[in-house]
């Protein structure tokens, strides 16, 4: 790898010098020593326009993003619906994220943009027209598997002995990374990204839709050219290769058609975002693991008070002191002899491993040794989940005042204020419920089983009737307890696409739920929830529901409907929802029981209470 | 290397070690026989072979499965902590610890053996009574124990099965880990013994071990932890019964090909009863026998050399009957078990994949 690596020959297959008119500058996402040598370049090409891999349809929230009030993590939300099946026959609803970090580039040449008053903008495909040209979808805008699971990246494993990509990246780039200059570090880049492209087939890239998107991308990077001076073009490395190749002739370009979609089929939305969320290890595709690690290190990049040398050696036991800490907390103490020890281990192994400075992989491997005590397993692993728990990071993002609210949270935000509901506190708030006295509170009930049905966490039932376990079934009232948060607006973000309201979300997604069932213990159960949400159930949803009960030949399955639906028979007046149809599907359940029932006979005796507790029910109405 | 019927590491290594060492170029903790690097490379491999009198030597990988982990102990050992390998039986632990004590000592044998009747001066050091008798106290009237020759030469100690010894025993240990003496008071003002840079300990203790006596968290604070876990990929597996059955093979003059396709089988069925699931997602009941990779090394070795003194070829027949003593030494219930998964699984494969499993089902008439 120092061998390939090394050369500068590369700047002959991509040009790299600050006389350019189009100059690329490869990047991968969330990667602090990539934006760290953005920023030289910004300083010293003095681009009069940047260009950023990215939807353009999310121009829009460029002055959002910039904002002296947004903080990172903050991320752009896409959807797109394929009503007009242009994806294919399932008309499917569509999302992705694509999130922002202070390690970023693509933020931080965003930001310097805002800030030095450069023209800026997205050059990628909207969104779903990058979901149209290619066979695969991602739920994250930049995916990298390209660059990190690539055949070529195999035999650089094999040859520096590194275990992981991540581990590789750490040392080559991010580390080592901070001692080179600027063109040493892009002809690295480069090389490593050229070596990985040329070691793609063909056929990948053109399935994943690389090849339209580029397409696209050259045409606007042309394009800008003939009105500016200077284009720093920003993307993810994989794509600098095929970019050159366009925009310098020496292939072909062809003109991308777009569809012109309108903001219901097609939009995107900033949110706030999580470190959490934005860490790869959680199974998002594209950017860095433990973005907690990567950012401390960042911030102390840019506050410029430590040596660039020692910024690693820094975090590193930063981070090891605050697990310490929070070991402690949590009733194991680290003594300061595992404290010197761990940090004896973790320069040990930098150096057995050729290291210039010690990482995340040598940070675990010192947490291991030396704070874990006796065996690891799942009983003593604690300071390794707290040393996790610190490198994923906590941080939650914050959006400026201007930026436009996704329905479905608007939504929310004007029913809790139309409930007076607290939402801006932190603690746990409770109300009690007079369902049945006052039509207000039965609509706050339905807005509660609504969230819960959404999976958003935000209120839980203390007390009040159960009606799906038939438990305090005499209840008239209903205590609430309620919170909202970052959880419940991912939650509902997640969501968002199915539609602008929390009403409307739970209607489809019922109505898409009801699909997927088989058994009409479950089709009766989804009844009973629809129920208590307040949602009237279409008529596709009970033709459906139709279709289940006669198909489904499981007596015990057929007894649960046939309680639930009595039980919604008898409480639907209550409840005021005489809407919905029960009788109907009671009678269907009963009839298929009763031709089932001599089946029965020989039922074994731990079912037959069972049994007999379904024969009951029909005897109760 | 004739002499021995299982020569040292250092012995059987003899070559690697001596090259590893004339182009060393590391820096070296004080007294160490290799820089931490060349220990690594001694234990982990190289793909570079080193050029030493006139020939090439190879290094050949010795433990697998956890570069890290080997690192780690490396490391630790340079440091001021004692190193305690952990895991089940039949991980290595023993071999590893060899391994780093010939790399880092020159030799492996300073050895203190764990048992439920392990003494105090066991550990620390005993009396030669006739000159104690005639000449009193005096240093040459004393017995060394390996930890007492650790200390005095700055070598490390292995100490195997440490928690087969009494508790209070194992205690003895924490002072000479903390301060780094032994306080030998019959010496009186010559009782005093410093230890020399070099000088640490390697403990090994067996997870599955019953009876043991837990360390007090005082002795366990002296020392840094390794798990040392099964290898998990089965590819791995197989390698180490090639490499150690081929080794074992030299050493006793059986110039046998060991075959390649029956280590593979070999190594799936012990993955597959370890793991209590077969590759294909199926449910095996595990045996409560050690499943381990030394116990698989263990049964392809005897199957070699039975074929190689009375057969012509290695016979899967006896295989199996190797396996069936090695599995179903403790319990009936285990006979059961394997029984199980030769006529579920052994069966799923002979039928899909035949060949070589077709034989092995065949010989399921020798499970008894
Ligand atoms: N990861 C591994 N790498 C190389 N060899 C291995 C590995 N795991 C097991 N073996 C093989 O198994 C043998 C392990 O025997 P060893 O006696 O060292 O195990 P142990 O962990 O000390 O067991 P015990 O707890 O029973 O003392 C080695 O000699 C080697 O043949
Ligand atoms: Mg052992």
């Amino acid at each position: 790898m120092e061998r390939i690596l090394r050369n500068k020959e590369i700047f002959e297959v991509i040009p790299f010098d600050y006389s350019q008119k189009i100059l690329y500058f490869p990047i991968r996402h969330h990667s602090p020593v990539c934006s760290f040598h953005l920023l030289n370049v910004i300083e010293e090409y003095k681009p009069d326009c940047i260009l950023v891999e990215g939807p353009q349809n999310s121009d829009k929230l460029i002055p959002i993003l910039t904002h002296e009030d947004t903080k990172p993590p903050v991320a752009f939300y896409y959807y797109y619906k394929d009503t007009q099946k242009l994806i294919n026959e399932n008309a499917e609803d569509y999302k992705c994220y694509y999130p922002f970090l202070n390690t970023s580039p693509e933020y931080n040449a965003l930001v310097q943009a805002a800030r030095k008053n450069i023209d800026c903008g997205f050059i990628d495909l909207p969104y779903g027209e990058i979901l149209i040209n290619s066979s695969k979808q991602s739920n994250a805008y930049g995916d990298e598997h390209n660059l990190t699971e690539s055949k070529f990246f195999e035999k650089v494993c094999e040859k520096t002995g590194m275990r992981s990509f991540e581990e590789f990246w750490e040392n080559y780039f991010e580390i080592k990374g901070l001692y080179m200059p600027t063109d040493e570090f892009v002809a690295n880049m480069m090389t490593y990204c050229y070596l990985t492209r040329t070691n793609t087939p063909q056929e990948n890239i053109i399935a994943e839709g690389c090849h339209v998107r580029e397409q696209y991308m050259a045409e606007n990077i042309l394009r800008a050219a003939e009105t500016h001076q200077r284009v720093l073009v920003v993307t993810g490395g994989f794509h600098t290769y095929g970019l050159h190749r366009l925009t310098s002739g020496q292939d072909k370009l062809k003109k991308v058609k777009v569809h012109k979609f309108n903001e219901k089929v097609q939009n995107v939305y900033a949110m706030i975002y999580s470190f959490e969320a934005a860490d790869a290890l959680n199974g998002y595709a594209s950017g860095m693991q433990n973005p907690g690690f990567y950012d401390k290190a960042w911030k102390s990049i840019i506050s410029g008070e430590e040596s660039i040398f020692e910024i690693y050696d820094n975090v590193v036991l930063d981070i090891l002191l605050q697990c310490a800490k929070e070991c402690a907390k949590e009733k194991l103490l680290i003594t300061m002899s595992d404290i010197s020890s761990a940090v004896t281990m973790y320069k040990g192994l930098c150096s057995v491993r050729d290291k210039k400075s010690p990482g995340l992989y040598e940070l675990y491997d010192s947490v291991q040794s030396c704070f874990v005590k006796g065996e690891l397993n799942a009983a003593s692993d604690l300071p390794l989940r707290i040393l996790s728990r610190i490198a994923t990071g906590n941080e939650i993002g914050e959006l400026c005042g201007e930026a436009e609210k996704i329905p479905v949270i608007q939504d929310f935000e004007e029913q809790c204020k139309k409930y007076r509901l607290k939402v801006d506190n932190i603690l746990e708030q409770e109300v009690e419920l007079d369902i049945f006295a006052k039509p207000s509170h039965m609509e706050m009930s339905r807005l509660f089983y609504r969230m819960g049905y959404l999976k958003t966490e935000f209120s839980r039932r203390l007390k009040g009737a159960d009606i799906l376990n038939n438990k305090d079934r005499s209840r008239i009232r209903e205590t609430w307890e309620y919170k909202r948060t970052v959880h419940t607006d991912s939650a509902l973000i997640d969501v968002s696409v199915y539609g602008a309201t929390i009403e409307e979300i739970c209607k489809v997604m019922s109505a898409h739920q009801i699909k997927e069932e088989q058994k009409c213990s479950e089709a009766s159960k989804l009844y009973v929830e629809c129920f208590l949400m307040g949602i009237g159930v279409t008529n596709e949803f009970a033709v459906k529901t139709d279709e289940i009960i006669i198909n489904d030949g499981d007596f015990f399955s057929l007894g649960k409907g046939l309680y639930y639906f009595n039980m919604l028979d008898t409480l639907k007046k209550m409840y005021n929802a005489e809407g919905i149809v029960t009788e109907y599907f009671l009678e269907k359940c009963f009839q298929k029981i009763l031709i089932m029932l001599p089946s029965m006979m020989n039922v074994d005796s731990d079912h037959a209470d069972e049994c007999i507790k379904i024969c009951r029910i029909r005897k109760s109405f | 290397m004739e002499n021995f019927i299982k020569p040292p590491v250092e012995v059987r290594y003899a070559e690697e070690l001596a090259a590893l060492k004339a182009t060393d170029t590391g820096r070296k903790p004080e007294n160490w026989y290799l820089s931490p690097k060349a220990v690594r490379t001694f234990i982990l491999g190289s793909n570079k072979g080193i050029k030493y009198n006139g020939k090439v030597v190879n290094i050949k990988k010795k433990f697998f499965g956890n570069d890290a982990l080997v690192e780690r102990c490396i490391i630790t050992l340079a440091g001021s902590r004692g190193l305690m390998l952990v895991g089940e039986p039949g991980t290595a632990k023993t071999m590893l610890s060899e391994l780093l004590s010939a790399a880092i000592s020159g030799t492996s044998t300073n050895t203190v053996q764990g048992t439920a009747g392990t003494t105090e001066d066991m550990i620390k050091y005993s009396w030669n009574y006739a000159l104690l008798l005639a000449k009193g106290p005096v240093k040459e009237a004393l017995v060394p124990s390996p930890l007492y020759v650790g200390m005095t030469k700055g070598i490390i100690t292995r100490f195997e099965e440490i928690t087969r010894t009494p508790a209070e025993i194992q205690d003895s240990l924490i002072s000479v880990m903390s301060d780094k003496v032994l306080n030998i008071p019959e010496l009186e003002d010559d009782g005093l013994v410093f230890a020399k840079s070099g000088f640490n300990i390697i403990g090994t203790a067996n997870i599955r071990d019953k009876g043991v006596n837990e360390m007090s968290s005082a002795l366990k604070r002296r020392f840094n932890f390794e798990t040392v876990n099964p290898v998990k990929d089965v590819r791995l597996e197989k390698q180490i019964i090639l490499n150690e059955v081929e080794q074992n093979a030299i050493a006793d003059h059986i110039e046998m090909p060991v075959d390649t396709d029956v280590a593979e089988l070999l190594a799936i069925t012990y993955h597959e009863l370890r793991e209590g699931v077969s590759e294909s997602g199926m449910k095996i009941d595990k045996p409560s026998a050690v499943m381990s990779t030394a116990e698989a090394v263990s049964v392809f070795y005897q199957t070699l050399s039975n074929a190689w003194y009375y057969e012509e070829k290695i016979s899967l027949a006896e295989l199996t009957q190797n396996l069936n003593n090695a599995v179903c030494k403790d319990t009936k219930d285990d006979l059961e078990k394997l029984k199980a998964y030769f006529n579920t699984v052994v069966k799923f494969k002979a039928e899909k994949l035949g060949g070589i499993w077709k034989e092995f089902y065949e010989t399921k008439k020798y499970l008894k």
